[in-house]
C-alpha cells in the first residue's frame, strides 16, 4: 500500500462514523487582495476584491466534539485593480467545495482549519470542457467560530493560496482573503448530537 | 437545504466572469486600420440561413473585394462561401471557407501576404482561403493558431502548413468580425503550396471518430492504412517523407497540442511522391498535458488513431529513434523554437490587432473586454514558457 493510501486509511479509520450527519448553511463576506501581480508583462496595482461565499455543508465524520465536514458553495468575487493606468472591475463566480475540520476550544469557541477546492476557469469556458492545466485550485483556510445562540455561529476566516500557479489565475480571484460571516447548524434527533 | 442547493445550481448555471468597461463599437468608417479589409457581397437571406444552419453545409455565392492600406486590391471576385469548423461553429462569428471561382493570382501578394514563406512553398495561385475565427481560441486570444504557425515558419522546419494574417471582414459593407485569413490545409491548399493542380493531390484527414479519404488515389491510402495495420515498416518507409514526419511530430509535441493526433491531422501526397503531414489548427495547444513527455503526447490513449500507431511502428526501430531524438535536440539547441521567439511573434500580432480587437469586443463580446483579452494572452505566454522548461528537461 502506498504511503498516501495508508495515511488516508489511517485518518478515516481514526474517526468514529456517526449515522446521522448534521448540516450547516453559511454566508461569508470579506476582502481579498494580491501582492505584486503582473498581467501580460504589465504590473497590476491595487488588485483587490470583495468576496461573498454562500453554501451548505454536511458533517461526514465525527469523534466526540470534533468533526469533519464537506460542502458546496458559490463564491462571487467583485475584483478590481489598475493595469497600465486602466482601471478594471470584474465579477467572477466560482464553484467551491470546502473541506474543513472543526475542533472545539471552549464551549463557545471552535477552530476550523481546512481546504477549499474550486474551479479556476469559468464553467462556460471551452477550456473547462476540453481540459486545462490550471483548471482547479486549492486554497487553505483557517477559521474561528463563536456560538451565539440556537446553533447560530459567528465566523471569521483567513484563506490563502500557496500553489505555484501563474499570476493570471489570481487576477479575478485574489490569493489572500479575510472573511467574516454567519453559520447555522441543524441537527437530526440523535443521542450523538454535538 | 434543497432550496439552497437549487439556488447555488441556478446561480452556477450562469457562472462566468463578466467584465465592465467602456469600450463601445467603433464606427468602421472612422477607424484607421493597417489590417487588410475584406468585403463580401452576398444575399442576406442566404447568408443568414448558411450561418444559422451550420450542420447543413450550405454553400452560397458571393463577390469578394479586399482593401490594403485603403487601396482596393481585389474587386468583386466571384466566390463560394461555406461555414467551416467543428465546435467553433457554435460561436457567434463563424469560420468561413471562401473558394474562388477561378484560381486567384496572388503573385503580387494582394490576397495573402505573410512575412515569410518557406522556400519549398508557393503562394502565387490561391484557389481557396479560410476566414477563421481562431477555433476554440475565438473567445480568448484570437492569435494562438496564427502565432504558433508563424513560429513553425520562422523555425524553417520541414513542414507543410498554412499562412495567415488577421483581417477585418465586412458582409455587405457591414462590420462582421475580426478573422484570420488563412490558406487552406486541404487538397486545394496543398496543391497551391506545391504549385500543382488539385487532381494531383491524394489527401486523407484524421478526425476524432474516423479517417476520411478526401481526394486522389484512395487505393493508395487504403494500402497505406493496411501497412500500418500489419506494421509493414518497409512499405511505410517507402511511402512517408521521414524528415517531414519527424519535424511534424516534434513541433506538435513541443507545443503540447492535445487536440491532436486523434484529430486535426492530415497527410497528403503529390502524384506518386511520398506522403507528408500538414500542420494546421493549433488552437488546441498550450492548454493541457504540459508536463508530459513528447512520447506521452503522441501516445494519446483517449482516442486510438493511425498517427499514434504509425509513429510507434517507426519508433520501435533504433535508427528512427536516434534520428528523432537527435533532431529534437538539435532544434532545442538551435533555439528556433523558444519562448523569446514566440513572444516576439505574439507581441507583433498583439500590436497588429490591439485596436481592432475592440471592434470584436463591441460586436461579439469575444473576448469580453481588453482586460480579459490580456488575461488570455498572459495565460498563453505563461504556459508556453512553462512548456519550454518542461521540454528542455524531458528531452535533455
Amino acid at each position: 500500500m502506498k504511503k498516501r493510501h495508508f495515511l488516508f486509511f489511517f485518518i478515516f479509520t481514526a474517526f468514529e462514523v456517526i449515522a446521522q450527519p448534521d448540516r450547516t448553511i453559511f454566508l461569508n463576506s470579506g476582502f481579498s487582495f494580491n501582492n505584486n501581480l503582473q498581467l501580460n508583462a504589465a504590473k497590476v496595482t491595487n488588485s483587490k476584491g470583495y468576496v461573498l461565499t454562500y453554501g451548505g455543508s454536511l458533517t461526514v465524520f465525527s469523534v466526540k466534539e470534533k468533526y469533519v465536514s464537506i460542502g458546496i458553495a458559490g463564491k462571487t468575487i467583485f475584483a478590481s485593480g489598475v493595469r497600465n493606468a486602466e482601471k478594471f472591475n470584474v465579477v467572477t463566480l466560482r464553484l467551491v467545495f470546502p473541506l474543513k475540520m472543526v475542533f472545539p476550544l471552549t464551549e463557545k469557541w471552535l477552530v476550523s482549519p481546512g481546504f477549499n477546492f474550486q474551479n479556476n476557469i469559468d464553467l462556460n469556458d471551452p477550456d473547462f470542457r476540453l481540459g486545462y492545466k490550471n483548471l482547479w485550485r486549492l486554497d487553505y483556510s483557517v477559521g474561528m467560530k463563536y456560538l451565539l445562540k440556537n446553533q447560530w455561529f459567528m465566523t471569521t476566516k483567513v484563506k490563502l493560496n500557496l500553489q505555484n500557479i501563474p499570476d493570471v489565475f489570481f487576477f479575478n480571484d485574489p490569493k489572500f482573503a479575510l472573511l467574516v460571516g454567519i453559520e447555522k447548524s441543524f441537527f437530526k434527533d440523535t443521542k450523538n448530537n454535538l | 437545504m434543497r432550496k439552497l442547493l437549487f439556488f447555488i445550481i441556478l446561480t452556477l448555471a450562469f457562472s462566468c466572469s463578466k467584465f465592465y468597461e467602456n469600450y463601445e463599437l467603433l464606427d468602421i468608417t472612422e477607424i484607421e486600420t493597417e489590417l487588410p479589409i475584406i468585403n463580401i457581397e452576398v444575399n442576406c437571406d442566404e447568408f443568414n440561413e448558411m450561418t444559422s444552419q451550420v450542420d447543413e453545409e450550405i454553400e452560397i455565392k458571393g463577390q469578394f473585394s479586399m482593401f490594403r492600406n485603403g487601396v482596393l486590391v481585389i474587386e468583386n471576385e466571384k466566390v463560394e462561401l461555406e461555414v467551416k469548423g467543428g465546435f467553433s461553429t457554435r460561436f457567434s462569428l463563424k469560420t468561413l471557407g471562401v473558394k474562388f471561382e477561378n484560381k486567384y493570382d496572388n503573385s503580387d501578394r494582394s490576397l495573402i501576404n505573410p512575412n515569410k514563406i518557406l522556400p519549398h512553398h508557393n503562394l502565387d495561385k490561391i484557389k481557396a482561403i479560410r476566414l477563421r475565427n481562431s477555433g476554440n481560441d475565438f473567445v480568448k486570444t484570437m492569435i494562438k493558431d496564427l502565432s504558433l504557425t508563424q513560429l513553425a515558419i520562422n523555425a524553417e522546419l520541414n513542414l507543410d502548413l498554412t499562412y495567415g494574417e488577421p483581417v477585418l471582414v465586412y458582409i455587405n459593407n457591414e462590420f462582421h468580425g475580426l478573422l484570420n485569413l488563412r490558406t487552406e490545409a486541404n487538397s486545394n491548399g496543398m496543391a497551391g503550396l506545391n504549385g500543382v493542380k488539385k487532381d494531383a493531390v491524394t489527401l486523407a484527414k484524421i478526425t476524432t471518430h474516423k479517417l476520411i479519404k478526401k481526394d486522389g488515389d484512395f487505393d493508395r491510402i487504403d494500402a497505406f492504412l493496411e501497412a500500418i495495420n500489419v506494421e509493414n515498416l518497409k512499405y511505410l518507409k517507402d511511402e512517408i517523407d521521414i524528415d517531414n514526419f519527424i519535424d511534424y511530430i516534434i513541433f506538435q509535441t513541443y507545443i503540447s497540442n492535445t487536440d491532436w493526433p486523434h484529430n486535426n491531422a492530415r497527410f497528403y501526397a503529390i502524384g506518386q511522391e511520398k506522403f507528408r503531414f500538414v500542420l494546421f489548427d493549433l488552437d488546441g495547444a498550450l492548454r493541457l498535458r504540459l508536463s508530459k513527455t513528447p512520447l506521452n503526447i503522441i501516445e494519446d490513449k483517449r482516442f486510438p488513431n493511425i498517427l499514434t500507431d504509425l509513429f510507434f511502428i517507426f519508433y520501435a526501430e533504433e535508427n528512427f529513434k536516434n534520428a528523432f531524438w537527435n533532431r529534437y535536440n538539435s532544434i532545442l539547441e538551435s533555439r528556433v523554437i523558444s519562448y523569446n521567439n514566440f513572444k516576439s511573434i505574439v507581441d507583433a500580432n498583439i500590436a497588429q490587432i490591439e485596436l481592432e480587437i475592440q471592434l470584436q469586443i463591441g460586436k461579439h463580446q469575444a473576448p469580453s473586454t481588453i482586460i480579459e483579452w490580456n488575461i488570455e494572452l498572459d495565460k498563453m505566454l505563461t504556459l508556453f514558457q512553462y512548456r519550454e522548461q518542461v521540454v528542455y528537461e524531458l528531452v535533455e
